[in-house]
């Protein structure tokens, strides 16, 4: 495996390098250009002037302007002197997007080549274990991701601390955005890598890491629409008086409580991590003295965790795999249990139980996505000779879909009303 | 020595290799014949350790899924792996991360003699010129089992000559075990030793080449009368065409016997031809079919 490691290494290094260079000077041409900006540039406005020669302490808590020069001596800033001062952008989140990307492209750099049987002739017939071969083009992809990740980013510090600006900021937010940098880079190459592995394709590999960026998205999004309005029809609430319950001290706690709320924006990796890195950003260049500390929350926690799961179960996942994978498989349709066969009918189901219980109107949008599926269907069996269990499936999506279609008319509308608020808020606080 | 013991493989409901058994010897040439989509390659690869088998394979004792044993094994499947940026340099340096024992020096004199440029991507060669730097590499690793599928695609005659002495040489001095599958069956029975026909999914049938040429014999009759099927009624027939008073028969046994059976139907003429590997080949196939 050594010996296979330092080849590759070997092979890919030039790339890498190549892939490396362009990153650093993308990083430093972004860095000139918000400096020509003079985005890098601290000043306070004080009326209509602007001081650039500005001191600042730390306060026990956060760096803040102290003093400015105004060409004469110093000058104490007051609060109500200071209009605006200036935000620092480090631009940090240049290299960490640079990382995203290259953390869900370079799985098909480095799997993409065991996706043709060919390949698989040869490298499965080596004296080397499936799973050795990719274990190593697992860690190289890491390297080719991480190697141009960290040297733009040195790139951009450098560019900062050329402008005098490094010594001010929180060095501890600098170290916790390099490392949670590094985290969301793992955790969607792992991911990624996983999901581009369970495809015996190039291109549903590609498909299944874009779906993969999106799905739990999707899910958890359609779970909570799902689940509220169940809760809603639970308690016979109109819309707007369902929203009114939920406000702190209208009614008892008890409808707030059922009311699940998972953040599901921050189901989206991207979303997520980029959120959580600005955060962190925001943090190393407190330096301005209205700042607000950017809130994180226990549910950003809990996402911040479940990512880290997700990342973890990826990577165990993929090294455990590499050994079930069957060269026979190459080249054919993704039938892992991971890919199609199984999103499809989920992403169609749940979306269009979604759809189908909020409004009577969506009977169209509801055929559209079955149809818009089975095709998906079709074109992931490469035809239309469906196996007996194809057929099952297909005819749940349609069972389901017809049943969401008329939910709303059927169910919904037909549910007793209230007439009155404060009957709906006894009712409840009683229960 | 290669022992396979009830070996199957199926490609999801089609079968391709059904319950095959066979012993391959220490130090010997084993030629692998069938028509296409027998099965040929397929028993390569599960021979290569690239699928995994229902049965079992055994290089001296041991498994072929088994990283370790494959360290005794090269398999150059017919249409090899490289990338675009491949040279012969290049991909004798990703062999030697696996094969740590290979000889850059034989790998050198063949290269050489096949007149390639090492330093050319291989993306630029033809097919053929391909296939030597493949060969090249398999002999310079001198492994104990070698598997070639379709050795002698897009090889000219001299090349082929360059390797068949290359074979027989490595035969004789490492006492490796060769298992090559080809349809150029005049260039296996030069320098196999035995030979493996595979059709409709199992070992039709398997043996010494020599032997299995002259176990049938072939000749050329001439009548002075028109002749019929039915007077070669009772006669071991590999194949018969007549036309008009003339007939040539494959007939299953020895020479000196079956002219004499001949000689019964009174031939004007009657001449033994020489029956080579692919005849004896396309009789067996034929026979097989018309059963």
């Amino acid at each position: 495996m050594k010996s296979y490691f330092k080849h590759q290494l070997k092979s890919y290094s030039r790339a890498i390098i190549i892939i490396t260079v362009l990153m650093m000077i993308v990083s430093f041409f972004v860095a000139a250009e918000s400096m020509r900006h003079e985005r890098y540039t601290l000043f306070v406005k004080v009326g209509e002037k602007v001081y650039t020669s500005v001191e600042y302490s730390y306060n026990g808590e956060k760096n803040v302007p102290t003093r400015y020069h105004d060409g004469k001596g110093y000058v104490n800033i007051t609060d109500e002197e200071i209009i605006e001062v200036s935000y620092r952008d480090l631009s940090l989140s240049y290299p960490a997007s640079l990382l995203f990307l290259l953390a869900v492209a370079v799985p098909v750099w480095m799997f993409g080549f065991m996706k043709k049987k060919r390949n698989l002739d040869c490298f499965y017939s080596l004296p080397i274990s499936k799973r050795e071969t990719g274990t190593v083009q697992y860690l190289l992809g890491g390297i080719a991701a991480v190697i141009p990740f960290v040297c733009s980013y040195a790139v951009m510090l450098a560019c900062n601390a050329s402008y005098g600006l490094f010594g001010t900021l929180e060095h501890k937010y600098i170290f916790y955005h390099f490392l949670i940098c590094l985290i969301a880079g793992f955790i969607l190459y792992s991911l990624s890598c996983f999901v581009f592995e369970k495809a015996n394709t190039v291109i549903d590999g590609i498909v299944m890491i874009c779906v993969y960026m999106l799905l739990l998205y999707l899910l958890i999004s359609n779970t909570e629409a799902i689940t509220n309005k169940i809760f809603q029809i639970y308690y016979r609430l109109e819309y707007g008086e369902y929203i009114e319950s939920l406000r702190p001290g209208t009614v008892g706690v008890a409808p707030r409580l059922r009311y699940l709320s998972f953040n599901e924006d921050n189901a989206m990796p991207f979303y997520f991590f980029e959120k959580l890195l600005n955060y962190l950003e925001c943090d190393a260049e407190m330096i301005y003295v209205n700042y607000t500390s950017r809130y994180f929350g226990d549910s950003d926690l809990n996402w911040f965790i479940a990512w880290c799961v997700i990342g973890l179960l990826s990577s165990f996942g993929l090294i455990y795999g590499f050994n079930k994978k069957k060269a026979e498989s190459a080249e054919e349709s993704s039938s892992s249990i991971f890919c199609y066969k199984l999103l499809i009918p989920l992403c169609c189901i749940s979306t269009n139980i979604h759809l189908g219980i909020f409004d009577s109107t969506e009977t169209t949008s509801c055929l559209a996505i079955t149809v818009a599926c089975a095709v998906g269907y079709a074109i992931y069996r490469r035809g239309v000779r469906f196996k007996k269990s194809d057929y099952i499936v297909l005819g749940i999506m349609l069972a389901l879909t017809v049943c969401s279609m008329f939910t709303y008319d059927l169910i919904i509308d037909s549910l007793p009303r209230i007439d009155t608020y404060s009957e709906i808020v006894y009712e409840v606080v009683a229960i | 020595m290669i022992e396979i013991k009830s070996l199957s493989h199926s490609f999801g409901k089609k079968l391709v290799l059904d319950n095959i058994d066979l012993t391959v010897p220490d130090g010997t040439v084993l030629g692998i014949v069938g028509i296409n989509g027998a099965g040929k390659s397929t028993l390569l690869r599960l021979l290569a350790g690239v699928y995994d088998s229902k049965g079992c394979v055994l290089y001296d004792g041991k498994s072929p899924s088994l990283a370790k044993t494959r360290k005794d094994i090269f398999f150059l499947p017919d249409d090899p792996y490289y990338t675009a940026t491949s040279t012969p340099e290049k991909t004798f340096a990703f062999y030697k991360a696996f094969y740590p024992n290979i000889d850059k020096v034989v790998f050198d004199s063949l290269i050489s003699k096949y007149a390639i440029n090492p330093k050319l991507p291989l993306r630029s060669f033809s097919k053929g010129m391909r296939r030597q730097v493949f060969i090249a590499l398999a002999l310079a690793a001198k492994p104990k089992y070698m598997l070639l599928d379709e050795a002698f695609d897009g090889l000219d005659p001299l090349s082929r000559k360059i390797f068949k002495d290359a074979i027989i040489k490595l035969v004789e001095d490492e006492n490796t075990t060769v298992l090559i599958s080809s349809h150029s069956l005049r260039e296996l029975e030069d320098f196999c030793d035995k030979f493996v026909l595979i059709d409709n999914n199992k070992i039709k049938n398997q043996g010494d080449i020599a032997e299995h040429v002259a176990s049938m014999c072939k000749f050329e009759l001439a009548f002075l009368q028109e002749i019929s099927k039915e007077s070669f009624e009772g006669m071991p027939i590999v194949s018969l065409e007549i036309k008009g008073r003339f007939a040539t028969v494959v007939l299953e046994g020895e020479s000196t016997e079956m002219r004499r059976r001949l000689e019964s139907l009174n031939p004007a003429v009657m001449d033994e031809l020489p029956l080579d590997f692919e005849e004896a080949f396309i009789h067996d196939v034929e026979s097989e079919r018309r059963e």
